[in-house]
Parts: C-alpha cells; structure tokens; sequence
C-alpha cells in the first residue's frame, strides 16, 4: 500500500514532464522536480500516519505489547529478593535527618510483568506497612507504579522515566490529602550497585524550592526464591498470591 | 514515609511533630524534633490525617467482596458476535488494615489462561473510589477511579490501546445483586462517546466460604498487612 502510493505519485511527478509548454527545459524540470518531492514526501507521510492500523496484525501488537521485554527482566533482576531498608527523612531542607530501619520484599508478579515490594517498618512506634507495585508500560514505552499503605487511603500513582544510569524518574499527580488540592509528586530509584537500590522522594518548601524529604537505602540480604520469572504463578508462601484456582 | 511526605507537603507542618502526637499523645514533648522547637503538633492537621486515614463506610462496602467466588465470565469482542463464555474464579480479601480490596481473578480469556489482580480502596479526602489492575494479558497497570452506592459503584479505567500505544476508556459496573450474587459488567468507551458492552462477570460466593455471608465484616482480622 505505502510503496504503491509512493511509486503512483513517482510516476505522476515524471510523467508530467511530457505535458510540457515552451518554458525553459531546465525550470521545468526543476520546477517538476519539486513538485515530485513534494508529492512524493505528502504520500510518504500518508503512508507513514497509515502504517499502524493497516500495516500491523492486532495479534501481533497485542504480542509485543504482552511480552516482557528488557525493562522487566531490568527491574527483576535489580529488585527481586529481601532487602533490609534504611530510611532518612527529613522535614525540611538543611535539617537532621531523621532514621529508621525497615525491610522489604521484592517479588515478581504476573509472570515477570510486575514487581511486588512488600514494605515492613514502622514509623514513631507503629507498624508502617506498604505496598508498591511496578512496571514497564510496552505500549505507552514509560514505566508504571502505585503505592498503598496503612497510614492513608490513597493510591499514588506515578509513570517513570529511566535514564542513561538506569535510574528511574517517577512522577505523578495526587490530591493532597490536607488541603484538597492537586499536586505532584517526585521521586528517583537509582541502582548504584548490583545489591543496593536508593529511593529517593522529592518535595517543595512552601516558596517551591524542592528538597530530598526520603532518601531509603536498600541491601539486598538474599535474592528469593521466585526469581525466575517463569515461576511466580503459584508461589505458596504470600499471602498476596493470586487465588490458585484450577 | 508517604505520610509523613504528605505532612510535609500539605500543612507546612512537621511530619515527625504530628505524627508523634497522634502515636504517642503521652510524649508530644519529648518526640518534638529538639532542631525545630517552634514547630507544635496541630491538632485540627492531626484529625484531618486520622479522618483520611481512617477505612470508613465505603470501605466496609469493598469488604463485603471478601471471600472467595465463582466466576462465569461472557465476553462480546463485537456486538452482533457470539459470546465467549468462561469459568473463572476470584478470591478477594481486605489488606492494610482494612484500607484496600485485593482481587485476584484466575480463568481464561479467547481460549488462553489468564489471571489477574488489583486493588480498589476509596480515597477519603476525594471521596472518590481508587483502582489498579494488572495481568498476564498486558504490561500495563489500569488505573481506575469512580463512584457509587452501596448496592452499584462505577468506575471508569483508564487502559492502554495495545495497537497505538494511547489510552483508551472502560466503564466498570459494579452491581449487587444479593448478599451473595455481584455482577460486574464492563463498557469500551469509543471515542465518540457510544459504550458498548463486552463483558459481564457473574461472581457467585464459593460454597467453600461457608454459610451465606450476609452483611460486610469489618476490616477482617485477617488482613495480614493489618496495622
């Protein structure tokens, strides 16, 4: 479809030519020239805005928009396992930080599709637990996440970005649960080395200067049993696992 | 984390300062971060976080989806077509200390095995349902947001078009038909607005779950991310 169009338009640009008046043969064929281009690069477009509806199977862009690819096995490899977490937070920019200890568990889920964290720690003397979800997106090509945990009724949903480190840039947009108002969030997972993951979490003074308020180190302490991608289906020990069905 | 992230972002406030005074009312002096003496646990920013955080009615309206069900799933991949119709089985409980419904559906879909899972909470600040679904079906996480009444909640997901990579819009209706009868039933939004049908999950309450459940449990003492 796009070559035939491509060659039609040729054709009809050469073609031309041969209804030629007294001009000058040489600005004719320019002047043909250029409307060939022209003719040729509008079809070209045509074919090129066309290509996806016509061109690809649904099956097949269904496949590659399925399929883990790269991203998955990225995030997998670097996040599944038990990990013990230190985390700083702080108040304010320039101000001490305050610390405490937690761990996590990082498990895939779908078949390598996602990766679960389960998040155990505890915050001023209570149990703090969350649970955080990513993904990479094949279709929309960003990647995805959310967040719950104990001590809200929110579900903090974010897109991420991975740079030239492979660390990933989050961000998204939530009501603030004080005021009402919309707001956006910021946060970066940097991979500095094979066993650490650094969550760091953004936010802005009331004059908008942003500062670090979470900065949380993870040591991966042993890599879990369900790191095969293939396997997570019916894992026993979760009580987050999917019902076994069948 | 997140909390204390929201403290700070919302009131100005210090997160530590509140949330010491909501944990330990007894020892608001002592845990008050010495470095910012000026800073006062509020008590109105304290209420307005325990009422946010706080599982209330509508959360009660989730749970009583706990337990386990069958599943008979008919899917229309075009309104004048024959249906596909399929057993499926769906097994939710209430987690984070009765704050959000996971979901875990397992059947197949056009012939294929297929299992998914997701979340729906409700937002208590916006008063608004919230919900994420994943699946072995799509790298995508569906987000969701609606609302509705004890007996019908809507919701309106935001997919992702496998074919162009944009999004697409889904209606899901959540409908009770008796203490032990739900219907979901799913809408493709087209562009232009027209809905249409394409798919309707019966759940049928698993016998296994015991004697009719009548009214919505609490936040069961279950929950094993219960705080």
């Amino acid at each position: 479809m796009k070559t035939c169009s491509i060659i039609v338009a040729t054709l009809a640009a050469l073609a031309a030519p041969a209804f030629g008046q007294t001009e000058n043969p040489a600005q004719q064929l320019q002047n043909k020239a250029k409307e060939a281009v022209h003719t040729v690069t509008q079809e070209v477009n045509k074919a090129v805005n066309n290509a996806q509806p016509e061109g690809e199977n649904p099956m097949d862009a269904w496949k590659k928009f399925n399929q883990p690819g790269k991203e998955h096995l990225f995030l997998t490899k670097n996040m599944v396992g038990e990990w013990t977490c230190n985390t700083k937070f702080w108040m304010a920019p320039n101000t001490d930080a305050v610390s405490s200890t937690a761990t996590a568990r990082f498990s895939p889920a779908m078949n390598g599709r996602f990766v679960m964290q389960e998040h155990n720690g505890e915050f001023m003397g209570n149990k703090f637990r969350g649970l955080g979800f990513c993904g990479y997106n094949n279709g929309a090509k960003c990647f995805e996440s959310f967040w719950i945990d104990n001590e809200s009724t929110l579900m903090l949903m974010s897109t991420g970005t991975q740079q030239a480190d492979g660390s990933i840039e989050w961000k998204g947009t939530y009501t603030d649960p004080m005021s009402g108002e919309k707001k956006t969030s910021r946060s970066v997972t940097r991979f500095p080395a094979d066993n650490t993951i650094v969550y760091e979490m953004y936010d802005n003074t009331s004059d908008g200067t942003e500062f670090k308020s979470l900065e949380v180190t993870y040591t991966r302490i042993a890599n879990s049993k369900t790191t095969n991608i293939q396997t997570d289906a019916t894992p026993v020990t979760d009580p987050h696992t999917p019902a076994t069905g069948k | 984390m997140p909390r204390a992230h929201w403290f700070v972002a919302a009131a100005g406030l210090t997160a530590l300062s509140l949330l010491a005074g909501w944990a330990q009312p007894e020892a608001k002096k002592d845990a008050a971060p010495a470095a910012q003496p000026e800073a006062q646990p509020d008590a109105a920013a304290e209420a307005a976080w325990m009422e946010f955080m706080t599982p209330g009615k509508e959360h009660e309206i989730l749970a009583r989806f706990a337990g386990k069900w069958a599943c008979k799933t008919t899917m229309w991949m075009d309104p004048a077509a024959e249906p596909m119709v399929s057993d499926g089985k769906m097994e939710c409980e209430m987690v984070l200390g009765g704050r959000y419904l996971r979901q875990a559906y397992k059947g197949e879909m056009m012939g294929m095995p297929f299992e998914g899972f997701g979340y729906w909470g409700f937002n208590n600040k916006t008063k608004k349902y919230e919900g994420s679904w994943m699946d072995t079906f799509g790298t995508s996480i569906t987000n969701s947001i609606g609302s509705g009444t004890a007996e019908r909640i809507e919701m309106i997901m935001e997919m992702t078009d496998p074919i162009s990579g944009g999004t697409m819009k889904q209606k899901e209706v959540i409908e009770w038909v008796d203490a032990n009868t739900a219907k979901n039933t799913f809408f493709m939004i087209e562009a232009d607005g027209k809905e249409f049908k394409h798919m309707e999950i019966i759940l049928t309450r698993a016998a296994a779950a015991g004697p009719a459940a009548p009214k919505a449990p609490k936040a069961p003492a279950t929950a094993p991310h219960g705080s």
